[in-house]
C-alpha cells in the first residue's frame, strides 16, 4: 500500500483542535439537587456510573477521531493497486507545446505535472512498474521499478514544442500495458483531459494540471518567392488571437537579428490577423537568411509568440542545360537570377556531370546510356525526350485535362490554355509509385515528376513534348514553370521551414543539428529521419554547405489555452480497490461512523 | 368517643368535635400565601380537615395542666379506666353503683387523668428542603419540601393547640433558627401561622444533630418533639433523634419527599450541585444510574423508617405532592394522629 498525498498527514496536527472541540461540546449541565447526599453514595457504591461516564466519553472522543483518521486516510490517497500482485503504471506525461503555459503561481502546467508524476513515482511500493511516454508517444522510460531512474527521467524530460495527439498516445500506452501485463493503469497527466477510450482492464486516470488562459499566438509565418521574381519574397503572417478580448501588439521583423519591419497586429476575440509583408530582393543581404517574427508583450504561453523562417540565401543553384539550341529556354534559364546557369551542347556532356550542378536540363536529347537509372543519379529537368518516355512523340494534340495544383511546380501558374501539338508517351510503370503526374491530358501525362524513394532529394522534371511543340514559351507560365521546376529540383524551398514534431528525412550526405542554434554544434544526426521537437533554426549541412531549417510550433490546438482545465489540487485518486477508489471508500466509512457517532450522541449512548 | 388505639399509646388526647376552626378573616391571605406569593400555604380545606383530628404520644409524658391529652395517671376526665376495690376514705361519689348491684361488692370507678402535654414542631429550613423543581430552590416550580413541612408544621400546631397543649414551632438548619415560644390555646394558632409564613433561618447547611441540641438545652420539660424534614444531613440523623430520645422526649419523624426531584434529573454528564454546601458531583448520569438513584432514595427512606421503628420513634413519608387528605392520612397510618 502507498499514499499518493502523505503530505496531507500535516491534516492530524488538527487532532487537538478536535479534543478540545470534543472536550467543549462535552461540557457538562450543571444541575441543582436538594442533596447530593445519595448521589455520593451511588457513585461510591456504583462507581461504573463515573468510570461508565468516562469510557463512553471516551467512546464519543474515539469515534470522533476515527472519523479524523477516515478522513485524513482519504486525504492522504491511498493506493492499494500493490497490495497482492505486481502493478503495471503507464505515466503518460504531456509534453506538448501548450503545457508550457505558465499560470498565475507562475509554474507552468507541465512542472505541475511533472511534480505529480515524481510523487505518483515517489510514493509507489516496492511493487510497482512504471513506464513514461510523452505526450508525443515517445518513451521517456520502459517499465522498471527503478524509483530513482524514474524520478531522474521526469525531471530531466522537458516539454516539447510540437503538438501531438494525446490519445494515440494513450492507446500506445494501453497496449504498452497489454504487452507485459493482463491488467495495468494509465495515468494521464495533460492541462487538457478528455475521455480516453479505455480497454478492459486497463484503468484510465487523468489527473487535469492546466489553467484556463488567454494566448494570442503565430499561427504561420511562410515565405515564398514573390509571383513577380523568385529572387524577391512575400512573408505571410498569421496571428490568432485565443482570448477573450480585443487584441493589439506589434509584431517585430527581424532577418538575423535586424529589425526590418513592424507589424500591428489587431485581432477581435477568436479572430486572427492576416498580412503579407513584400522583402524585397535587396534586403536579402544576410549570410544565414534567419527571419524571424517576435509578438511583443507577453502572454501564458510564450512558444508560439515567436516564429522563424529562412530566407534562401545559400548559394544560387547551379544549372546546366544540354542543348542543341533552345532560345526560350536559354532565356527563360538565363532570366533567373537566383540560379547560376551553365550551357553545353551534347557533345559536351560526360558521365557523372550532373554530380557537379544541382539540377541538369536536357533540352529534347538523352546520353546515349540513359536509362531510367539515370533520374537515381542526379535532378533533372527533362524537356522532350526522357527516360520515361518514348522515342518518338506520338501524342497528338493532346490538350490540359486535369492539374494538380498544389504541387509547386504549378505555383502562380495556369496550364489550362497551353497547347502541345506533341507529345511523348511517358511510363509511369519505370518507376512505379515515384511518379507523380501533375498536369495530364487524359491518361497522358504532359508533365511528370520523378522523387527517389531511396533518397528523396533525388527528383525529377519531365515535361513530355518539346517546348518548341508547345505555344507554353509564349506564355508568361513558362519561365514560372521553368524556375518552379529548377527549385524544386533543387530542393531549396522544402527545406526551408517545418511544423515542431515532424520528421525530417535525411540524405546520405546530409547531417541535421540535433538542437536548434547559431552553430549547429550540439550533435548531428545524419542519414536517416529525424523529428525536430524544439523551435528554432537548425542546421542542415551537406557536404560543404550549411542550410538552415526553421521549426515552428505553427498549432492552434497547441496556442488555444481557452480549453485547458483548471484544477488547484490536480489529484491521482489511485487504483480502484473493491470496485471503488480507496479514498471513496474511507469517505463512505467516515461517514458511517460519523452517521453512528451522531446517532450515539442523540441516543446518549456515548454519555 | 374514638377507641385508645394500642398498648403502647401511653397518653391520647379525647377526640373532640369542636367545629371549624375559624382560619379566614380580615388579613389572613397574607398569611396563608406562599412566600413565593403563589397560592396559599395554609388553604381553609386543609385547615378544615384537621379538625377531627389528635395528636398521638408514645411516650408517658407528665403534663403541667389539664387537657385532652389522657394521661397514664387516673383522674377526674369521663375516660373509664379500671375497677378497684373500695377502700374507706375513698370518695363514694366515685362507687359504681351499677357493679354493687350485681356483684354486690363495692367497687370505685377510676377514671384516665387528662393532662397538657408540649408538643416541639421542627421544621427542616435548608436548602434542600427549600428546593423546588426547576433547578432554583427559591423561585418557581411547585410547592417545595419547606412548603409542605410548614403546613405540616401547622397541622400539628393546631391539633395540639385544639387540645389544649402548648406548643412549640422552631426552624432549624445548621442549627435551631428562630422558635416559636410555647404557647398555649387556640387563640395563639394564628402566631402560629404568622411564625410559619415568615421564617427566619441561617442558610447553613442541615446539622440535624445541631439543631436537638439546641432544642433540648431551651425546652427542658420532657415533649412530643415532631421533626419535620428530608433527613438529608450528611451526619446521619440517628445521633440527633436518639439525643431527643435520651432526653425523654416522644419523638415523630416525618419525611417529606418531593416526587418532583426526580423528573428535574437530566441525563447524560452532569454536575451536580448541592443545593445547601454546593459541592459540585460530577458523573454520568445515565437511565440506569437515574433508576439506581430513585431506588437508593427509597431504600432510604426504608431505612430511616426501619430504624424509627427499631427506636420506637414515630414515622411518617409524606410527599409535598400530596393533596392535605393524603398528608392526614399517612399521618395516621403511621399512627402520628389518631382520628
Amino acid at each position: 500500500m502507498t499514499f499518493l498525498y502523505p503530505a496531507a498527514l500535516a491534516f492530524a496536527a488538527l487532532v487537538p483542535v478536535i479534543v478540545v472541540l470534543y472536550m467543549l461540546r462535552k461540557k457538562r449541565r450543571t444541575v441543582t439537587v436538594p442533596s447530593v447526599l445519595l448521589w455520593r453514595e451511588l457513585v461510591e457504591r456504583a462507581p461504573q456510573h463515573r468510570a461508565l461516564g468516562r469510557i463512553r466519553g471516551l467512546l464519543s472522543l474515539l469515534l470522533n477521531l476515527l472519523v479524523f483518521l477516515l478522513v485524513l486516510l482519504a486525504l492522504m490517497r491511498p493506493d492499494f493497486a500493490d497490495l497482492f500482485t505486481v502493478r503495471h503504471t503507464v505515466l503518460v506525461l504531456d509534453t506538448r507545446a501548450r503545457m508550457q503555459a505558465v499560470g498565475a503561481d507562475g509554474t507552468s502546467a507541465f512542472e505541475r505535472a511533472q511534480r505529480i508524476a515524481d510523487q505518483v513515482v515517489q510514493r509507489a511500493g516496492d511493487r510497482h512498474v512504471f513506464a513514461i511516454l510523452g505526450g508525443d508517444g515517445t518513451t521517456i522510460a520502459p517499465f522498471t521499478a527503478d524509483a530513482r531512474r524514474l524520478r531522474d527521467l521526469i525531471a530531466a524530460t522537458r516539454p516539447t514544442d510540437a503538438g501531438g495527439d494525446l490519445a494515440s498516445t494513450v492507446n500506445l500506452a494501453a497496449k504498452l500495458v497489454r504487452a507485459v501485463a493482463d491488467s495495468g493503469r494509465l495515468i494521464v497527466l495533460t492541462d487538457r483531459p478528455q475521455n480516453f477510450a479505455s480497454e478492459e482492464g486497463i484503468e484510465v486516470e487523468t489527473a487535469a494540471v492546466g489553467e484556463t488562459a488567454d494566448n494570442v499566438g503565430i499561427a504561420e509565418f511562410a515565405l515564398r518567392s514573390a509571383p513577380g521574381g523568385p529572387q524577391s519574397l512575400e512573408v505571410f503572417l498569421r496571428v490568432e488571437n485565443f482570448s477573450a478580448t480585443l487584441i493589439e501588439r506589434d509584431v517585430e521583423i527581424r532577418l538575423d537579428g535586424e529589425l526590418i519591419d513592424v507589424v500591428r497586429a489587431r485581432a477581435e476575440a477568436g479572430e486572427a490577423f492576416e498580412t503579407v509583408i513584400a522583402v524585397a530582393a535587396g534586403a536579402v543581404t544576410s549570410p544565414r537568411g534567419w527571419l524571424t517574427a517576435t509578438l511583443t508583450g507577453r502572454d501564458a504561453l510564450a512558444v508560439d509568440d515567436t516564429a522563424r523562417a529562412v530566407v534562401p540565401t545559400t548559394a544560387k543553384p547551379r544549372v546546366l542545360l544540354i542543348t542543341t539550341g533552345n532560345w526560350f529556354l536559354e532565356k527563360a534559364l538565363a532570366a533567373d537570377e537566383s540560379i547560376a546557369f551553365e550551357l553545353l551542347g551534347p557533345d559536351a556532356w560526360r558521365d557523372g556531370m550532373e554530380s557537379a550542378f544541382d539540377v541538369v536540363v536536357f533540352d529534347d536529347w538523352l546520353p546515349p546510356d540513359a536509362t531510367p537509372a539515370l533520374l537515381e543519379r542526379g535532378n533533372f529537368l527533362f524537356a522532350g525526350r526522357s527516360p520515361l518516355g518514348a522515342e518518338d512523340p506520338d501524342i497528338v494534340n493532346p490538350v490540359v485535362t486535369d492539374v494538380d495544383a498544389r504541387t509547386p511546380l504549378l505555383h502562380g501558374i495556369d496550364l489550362a490554355p497551353s497547347r502541345v501539338t506533341s507529345a511523348y508517351r511517358l511510363d509511369p510503370a519505370v518507376a512505379p509509385g515515384r511518379v507523380a503526374m501533375p498536369v495530364r491530358s487524359a491518361d497522358d501525362a504532359l508533365v511528370a515528376t520523378f522523387q527517389s524513394a531511396a533518397d528523396p532529394t533525388r527528383r525529377s522534371v519531365v515535361f513530355a513534348f518539346r517546348v518548341a511543340d508547345s505555344d507554353l514559351p509564349l506564355r508568361i507560365a513558362f519561365p514560372l514553370l521553368v524556375s518552379n521546376s529548377i527549385h524544386w529540383l533543387s530542393g531549396r524551398t522544402e527545406r526551408g521551414a517545418a511544423q515542431a514534431g515532424r520528421i525530417v528525412v535525411l540524405a546520405d550526405e546530409e547531417s541535421l543539428a540535433s538542437e536548434p542554434g547559431e552553430s549547429g554544434e550540439n550533435g548531428a544526426t545524419s542519414a536517416g529521419v529525424m523529428r525536430v521537437d524544439r523551435n528554432g533554426f537548425y542546421a542542415l549541412r551537406s557536404g560543404d554547405a550549411t542550410s538552415w531549417l526553421a521549426v515552428n510550433t505553427s498549432d492552434a490546438a497547441e496556442s488555444d489555452l481557452r480549453a485547458a482545465e483548471t484544477a488547484v489540487n490536480p489529484t491521482i485518486a489511485g487504483a480502484a480497490f473493491l470496485g471503488m477508489i480507496p479514498w471513496r471508500w474511507l469517505v463512505v466509512a467516515a461517514l458511517a461512523v460519523s452517521l453512528f457517532e451522531w446517532l450515539a450522541f442523540h441516543r446518549r449512548w456515548t454519555e | 368517643m374514638p377507641a385508645v388505639r394500642g398498648r403502647h399509646f401511653g397518653v391520647a388526647i379525647s377526640a373532640t368535635r369542636r367545629g371549624r376552626v375559624s382560619v379566614v378573616g380580615e388579613g389572613e391571605m397574607a398569611l396563608n400565601e406562599q412566600s413565593d406569593g403563589k397560592g396559599r400555604l395554609f388553604d381553609p380545606a386543609f385547615l378544615r380537615g384537621l379538625e377531627r383530628w389528635r395528636l398521638v404520644a408514645r411516650r408517658p409524658l407528665a403534663g403541667q395542666y389539664r387537657a385532652e391529652r389522657r394521661s397514664r395517671r387516673t383522674g377526674a376526665s369521663q375516660e373509664f379506666a379500671e375497677h378497684r376495690n373500695y377502700a374507706a376514705g375513698d370518695d363514694p361519689r366515685t362507687l359504681d353503683w351499677s357493679a354493687y348491684a350485681r356483684l354486690d361488692r363495692l367497687f370505685v370507678k377510676l377514671f384516665h387523668e387528662e393532662e397538657d402535654m408540649q408538643v416541639i414542631v421542627l421544621v427542616d429550613a435548608s436548602g434542600s428542603m427549600r428546593w423546588r423543581s426547576g433547578g432554583e430552590r427559591a423561585a418557581g416550580g411547585g410547592r417545595s419540601r419547606f412548603d409542605h413541612a410548614r403546613r405540616l408544621a401547622a397541622a400539628f400546631a393546631h391539633v395540639s393547640l385544639t387540645a389544649q397543649h402548648q406548643v412549640s414551632v422552631g426552624f432549624f438548619t445548621g442549627g435551631l433558627g428562630s422558635r416559636l415560644a410555647v404557647t398555649r390555646g387556640r387563640s395563639a394558632f394564628h402566631d402560629v401561622l404568622r411564625f410559619l409564613e415568615r421564617p427566619e433561618f441561617d442558610d447553613s447547611a442541615t446539622s440535624l444533630d445541631a439543631a436537638v441540641r439546641d432544642t433540648v438545652a431551651v425546652v427542658r420539660r420532657r415533649s412530643l418533639a415532631v421533626v419535620i424534614s428530608d433527613f438529608l444531613d450528611p451526619a446521619g440523623y440517628e445521633r440527633a433523634l436518639k439525643g431527643l430520645l435520651h432526653r425523654r422526649f416522644d419523638v415523630s419523624a416525618i419525611l417529606v419527599t418531593d416526587p418532583s426531584e426526580a423528573g428535574s434529573l437530566v441525563r447524560g454528564d452532569v454536575a451536580l450541585v448541592d443545593s445547601e454546601t454546593g459541592e459540585e458531583l460530577r458523573l454520568s448520569a445515565s437511565d440506569t444510574a437515574v433508576a439506581d438513584f430513585l431506588a437508593r432514595q427509597v431504600d432510604y427512606s426504608d431505612r430511616l423508617r426501619a430504624w424509627c421503628r427499631s427506636q420506637s420513634i414515630g414515622f411518617a413519608e409524606t410527599s409535598c405532592a400530596e393533596s392535605p387528605e393524603e398528608t392526614l392520612l399517612a399521618l395516621l397510618r403511621s399512627g402520628v394522629l389518631a382520628p
